[in-house]
């Protein structure tokens, strides 16, 4: 589904609108708005320079074309793991990122260089404010800065200050969000320096818009952002306290199942290092070390994309248990640098914009190049009664927070309006009111024609050596005023971006051969180390896909016997042959035979029953999703195909007790079939790396378990015709063929209890579960070789010599209790066992380290005087 | 006149099982200051730890920032130092508590930046009406700060009760403004919120207090416990004044200060992550033992 779907304009666009002149094209028909600077057309009505390429171009696409540009790039986005907003998915959490118009904005050079060059300054200007904050405060002993907007800040942490400050700057990588007012000047609606958001999103965006205007993209010499990543990865190697040749960098970044984590992920792909979040890293004797599956390595530099304080909770937030204890000091030890610098969040805070204009004479007796919009800092007593009486024409920010949402005092009633006034008098300090600078647009498809839309771009400048570099593009945010501070990724984010692409004058040197010249993965040693924490993720991958074809095959089984088995009752005082398998179903009390169809279509839908169908489903795609890059691309699109398939299904779980019965079965049948394809896709397609083993070992887990339940459930108790529920066991375990070409139509217990547990031949049996499991337990990398088997392997090998052991016809027997007591023990042994194993296998590989606790200390009581010896 | 002391602070984590790690900071190192000399100091930590430094924060405080790696089912933290401190200071400028606010906000007055960290809100102590209306019951118009300060003091000693018990370690001044009661912290950032709210830059103090044996009983080893108070700006003249609003006092020879933040979270004597650990219990054993006056 694309955006236009969700704006309900799926109108074919092969008719063109009512109403539409035919002769003229998209953009004779474009508008600009009045009053405001349009990036195509000028005043005059001519179209301006950095469009005089792709105008023409533009004028022979139909809307046609752009609706199929648009939805080639939702699909891409979509591939990406990543529904783009608007996407509709009903009680579907699943991240958003914002769609990518298919529409480029265009900068020629020189419009480029009068931006770059004044951006450049910005960010030299908030690196050294930065930098004298924390060290000698000469902006505030010189009274340039009011002290309140350092100390009043409450993220300011005293932790930041005597830091060693490799190469002695705060701020790598900055970003500005920047707009064009009225008269064609440039604002500067907002800085971040702690960890600019929207790195990869340019990136990514770049990548697809490359891929998808290919033709446009060719002629039009758009300069290239792989040089300037290029400048990110020389100053990062250089910050290395050590070994800077090749030095180990680790993008530290938020939870990868969140937009901001998978936009952090991509980016930590683009530059060929390893994702982590907190729980990945540690530090050892201070040096601070990434835990991977083959042990702790030391890491030289971490990029960081989450916040300063949120990064150690030992020396800075306190509740920061997401971070990583003892970060501060390892760089203090100067065994590790950070990029940015820990402090330098202090760069954005909304309330220095009242005051960067004199801090840039101050410390370079200059005059800011790219001004920020006019910013009023309400801890000014005059600042604050200018703010109170325009309360209706100005934007209320935080002071301190430039991620906090603004609010506009045009859109607010009276009341609220003195409501916002009320809470500003409170706390002066904490807000700053700035006045819209009355934002240009740039030409955007509206899923119907090209209109103009307001716009600010996120640019970035990038530190090379001793200057900022801005990168030639951006993010470039469509939609009012106010908006350009919010997430360009955040969750549930409605935001709608374009690329911004800067024309070269002459041909961009790149080789422009490939597809996507931008996707360039440069190898480094970091690459191929697996962190515990994605070999766990694989690991449950393995076991929840695994566990949802088992339902699913299970639910189709027993749909079937209800639809084709007679109804009969069961001699006095012996069970229903099947019936009892339904206690493997998660929410399904005990059916009768006329309501068992009704109870197997009611566990199909809903994501919400944990262990049902779509529950598992939901989890596969989850875990997917955080390992999307160590599995086959087209696996992880069949995952979501599949998941859109479940959401999708129509009138599940409604209608009559028969009707629809086939419907039902044939979608079973469809969700069967992608969850084998998605094993194929998974044995054919990886290789037999470490990923590929702890994949494969969570479906032999989850395997061995469900079928010792069923097998478990099924016969330990016999039932009348039991012939009916071997026809069902044979059948979930895919085996009805196998057993047929052995013994036609003879259906015993013996044979197929042989069939199903103990045959080390059948891929399906319970022994050919734990001999994968032994294999796999043996084969991965152990840090005390000559010691003898560890936990989970005595556990594992136990288990697989029982079921060796076994006497099929002993366990086939019905004893004096009428009941196979030995199955029954047997499958117990397993399900009981294999949780043993996997607990002692996680203590191995995946869970280095139980949460941390945090020391509590005893607050000082204050004894009265002469109280204390009573 | 002056008093030596010798101060002995024990901090004993034990576990009911091992700790496989541990990363810590502490602040238990007394510093010299307008009040006090610091005449030597030990920290011993058992198990010796894996690594360990000390450095001085923004305020000028001790921190000892460390991290124990391997097994350990009890630490101990022992900090012992001998400390002179002198006599409450008894004259001064007088100066009107509304002189020294403006002083500092329009960074007219010496110290200003300096007093500038102390006069907005932090974790523990918010300013609020409440707050403010409390303590302009004491910051009445033109009164000189001290005075002021001291009145305020007096004020919190009478309105609140002492009560052990009836407040948490993260109790905020908010919440104990509410309650009237509390213990020493409490009643520390009561004043500290109230303080702030007029514009008074105020700090937190930790410390321990001398405590004097009832009549002909020895003084018991170990029986004392930490202790925290405010120290009020008293414009550049003054300087900073220790208050102490649980025993209604100005802070003097029986008072050792530890150390000074915004509130109780800048200088919490121990602070950390430990990873296993299964049930924990804390002990900590204060001794204050005078040993002449100076």
């Amino acid at each position: 589904m694309n955006r236009t779907t969700a704006k309900n304009t799926t109108t074919p666009p092969t008719s063109p609108p009512p109403g539409a002149a035919v002769a003229t094209d998209l953009v004779s028909r474009y508008k600009p708005i009045g009053g405001a600077t349009d990036t195509m057309v000028g005043a005059n009505g001519t179209i301006l320079p950095a469009w005089l390429g792709l105008a023409p171009r533009m004028r022979e696409v139909t809307a046609d074309d752009l609706a199929r540009r648009e939805h080639q790039i939702a699909r891409l986005i979509e591939d990406q793991g990543v529904p783009p907003s608007g996407a509709d998915g009903e009680g579907n959490a699943a991240p958003r990122r914002a769609a990518l118009d298919p529409i480029p904005f265009l900068m020629d050079t020189p419009g480029f260089e009068a931006l770059a060059g004044a951006l450049s300054q910005r960010a030299r200007l908030l690196n050294r404010l930065v930098t004298d904050l924390l060290t000698e405060q000469a902006c505030l002993r010189e009274k340039i800065l009011p002290p309140a907007l350092l100390f009043a800040n409450p993220r300011y942490q005293r932790a930041y200050h005597g830091l060693p400050v490799f190469g002695g700057r705060f701020v790598h990588v900055h970003a500005s969000d920047v707009g064009i007012g009225p008269d064609g000047r440039w604002w500067s609606l907002g800085d971040h320096t702690q960890a600019p958001p929207g790195l990869g999103l340019m990136l990514e965006n770049r990548v697809i818009s490359a891929r998808v205007h290919a033709d446009w993209f060719g002629d039009l010499n758009v300069s290239r952002l792989t040089g300037a990543l290029e400048i990110l990865r020389e100053t990062l190697s250089a910050l290395a306290p050590r070994d800077r040749r090749n030095p180990r960098v680790v993008v530290l970044g938020h939870d990868p199942e969140t937009a901001a984590g998978i936009e952090d992920e991509y980016l930590a792909r683009y530059l060929g290092y390893t994702f982590a979040v907190g729980e990945d890293l540690a530090t050892r004797e201070g040096q601070t070390v990434l835990k991977t599956l083959g042990g702790a390595v030391p890491v030289e530099v971490v990029l960081r994309r989450i916040a300063d304080d949120r990064v150690d909770p030992v020396e800075l937030s306190p509740d920061a248990t997401e971070g990583i204890a003892g970060l501060v000091d390892s760089q203090r030890r100067e065994e590790v640098s950070i990029a940015n610098m820990l402090g330098a969040q202090l760069g954005e805070e909304p309330g220095l914009m009242a005051f960067l204009d004199p801090l840039s004479r101050f410390y370079f007796g200059e005059d800011l190049r790219l001004p920020s919009a006019p910013t009023w800092w309400c801890g000014h007593a005059p600042a604050l009664d200018h703010a109170l009486a325009n309360l209706d024409k100005l934007t209320v920010r935080s002071a301190f927070d430039a991620a906090a949402a603004p609010v506009s005092g045009a859109g607010l009633t009276a009341a609220e309006r003195e409501d916002l006034a009320a809470r500003i008098r409170a706390t002066p300090e904490r807000f700053v009111a700035q006045e819209p600078v009355g934002l240009g647009t740039t030409p955007a498809w509206n899923g119907q024609a090209i209109t103009p839309e307001r716009w600010s771009m996120r640019a970035f400048a990038l530190l090379e050596g001793d200057e900022y570099v801005p990168a030639p593009g951006g993010v470039v945010r469509l939609g009012g005023e106010g908006r350009e501070t919010g997430g360009y990724g955040g969750r549930g984010s409605e935001a709608r971006v374009q690329d911004c692409w800067v024309l070269s004058q002459s041909e961009v040197s790149e080789p422009t051969l490939q597809a996507a010249p931008e996707e360039r993965i440069v190898i480094t040693r970091s690459g191929s180390e697996m962190p515990s924490r994605v070999a766990e993720k694989l690991y449950w991958l393995g076991r929840r896909i695994e566990a949802f074809e088992h339902m699913a095959r299970l639910l189709r089984s027993l749909l079937t016997r209800a639809t084709d088995d007679l109804p009969m009752d069961p001699p006095e005082g012996q069970l229903h042959p099947w019936l009892g398998l339904f206690t493997l179903v998660p929410g399904a009390e005990s059916p009768t035979f006329e309501t068992a169809p009704e109870v197997v279509r009611a566990s199909i839908g809903g994501p919400s029953r944990p262990e049902g169908l779509g529950w598992l489903l939901g989890e596969s795609v989850r875990f997917a999703r955080a390992v999307r890059d160590r599995v086959p691309h087209d696996a992880w699109q069949l995952l979501t195909q599949t998941e859109r398939r479940l959401h999708g299904a129509p009138g599940i779980g409604v209608g009559g007790r028969r009707s629809g019965m086939v419907d039902v079965s044939t979608f079973l049948d469809e969700l069967i079939l992608d969850a084998s394809a998605f094993s194929g896709l998974v044995n054919e397609n990886m290789t037999r790396s470490l990923a590929w083993q702890f994949l494969d070992m969570g479906r032999r887990v989850q395997r061995a378990l469900d079928a010792s339940k069923l097998l478990g459930a099924g016969l330990s108790v016999p039932t009348a015709n039991e012939r009916q529920t071997l026809a069902v066991l044979l059948d979930v375990c895919d085996s009805t063929m196998t057993y047929r070409s052995r013994y036609r139509s003879d259906v015993r217990v013996p044979s197929v209890l042989d069939l199903l547990l103990v045959d080390e031949s059948n891929p399906r049996s319970v022994a050919f579960q734990l001999s994968g499991i032994v294999e796999h337990l043996g084969s991965l990398p152990r840090s005390n070789v000559s010691a003898p088997l560890d936990a989970d392997q005595r556990t594992a090998l136990g288990l697989l010599d029982a079921v060796r052991l076994a006497d099929w016809e002993e366990l086939a027997s019905v004893d004096e209790t009428g009941s196979r007591a030995l199955l029954g023990s047997l499958t117990g042994r397993i399900t009981d066992g294999l949780p043993i194993a996997e607990r002692a296998f996680s203590a191995r590989f995946l869970v280095h380290a139980d949460l941390p606790k945090q020391f509590t200390a005893v607050g000082p009581t204050g004894p009265e005087e002469g109280s204390v010896a009573e | 006149m002056s008093v030596r002391y010798r101060v002995r602070h024990i901090t004993e984590y034990a576990y009911t099982e091992p700790v496989s790690v541990c990363h810590n900071m502490l602040c238990v190192a007394p510093t010299s200051d307008h009040r006090q000399r610091v005449e030597s100091y030990t920290l011993t930590i058992d198990p010796t730890p894996t690594a360990s430094g000390e450095r001085q924060d923004a305020f000028g405080n001790v921190l000892h920032v460390f991290s124990i790696e391997r097994a350990h089912t009890k630490l101990v933290i022992d900090a012992s130092s001998e400390v002179v401190v002198d006599a409450a200071p008894t004259e001064g400028d007088d100066v009107s508590w509304e002189d020294v606010v403006s002083g500092v906000r329009d960074q007219g007055d010496a110290g200003w930046l300096a007093a500038s960290p102390f006069v907005h809100d932090s974790e523990f102590a918010k300013r609020s009406d409440e707050a403010r209306a409390f303590a302009a019951e004491s910051f009445t118009a033109g009164r000189p700060i001290f005075e002021a300060a001291m009145a305020l003091t007096s004020q919190i000693h009478s309105s609140f009760k002492y009560q052990p018990g009836a407040t948490q370690v993260h109790t905020d001044s908010g919440e104990a403004l509410r309650l009237r009661s509390g213990v020493c912290q409490d009643f520390a950032h009561v004043g500290i919120a109230g303080m702030r709210a007029l514009g008074v830059p105020v700090r937190y103090v930790s410390g321990y207090l001398r405590t004097i044996p009832p009549e002909g009983q020895p003084r018991l080893v170990g029986a004392d416990q930490s202790h925290a108070w405010y120290a009020v700006y008293c414009g550049a003249g003054r300087g900073w004044v220790d208050f102490d609003p649980t025993n209604d006092c100005l802070c003097g020879t029986d008072h050792i200060t530890l150390a000074a933040g915004r509130d109780y979270a800048d200088v919490a004597p121990v602070r950390g992550v430990f990873l296993g650990g299964g049930a924990s219990t804390l002990r900590v054993t204060v001794d204050v033992e005078p040993l002449e006056g100076v």
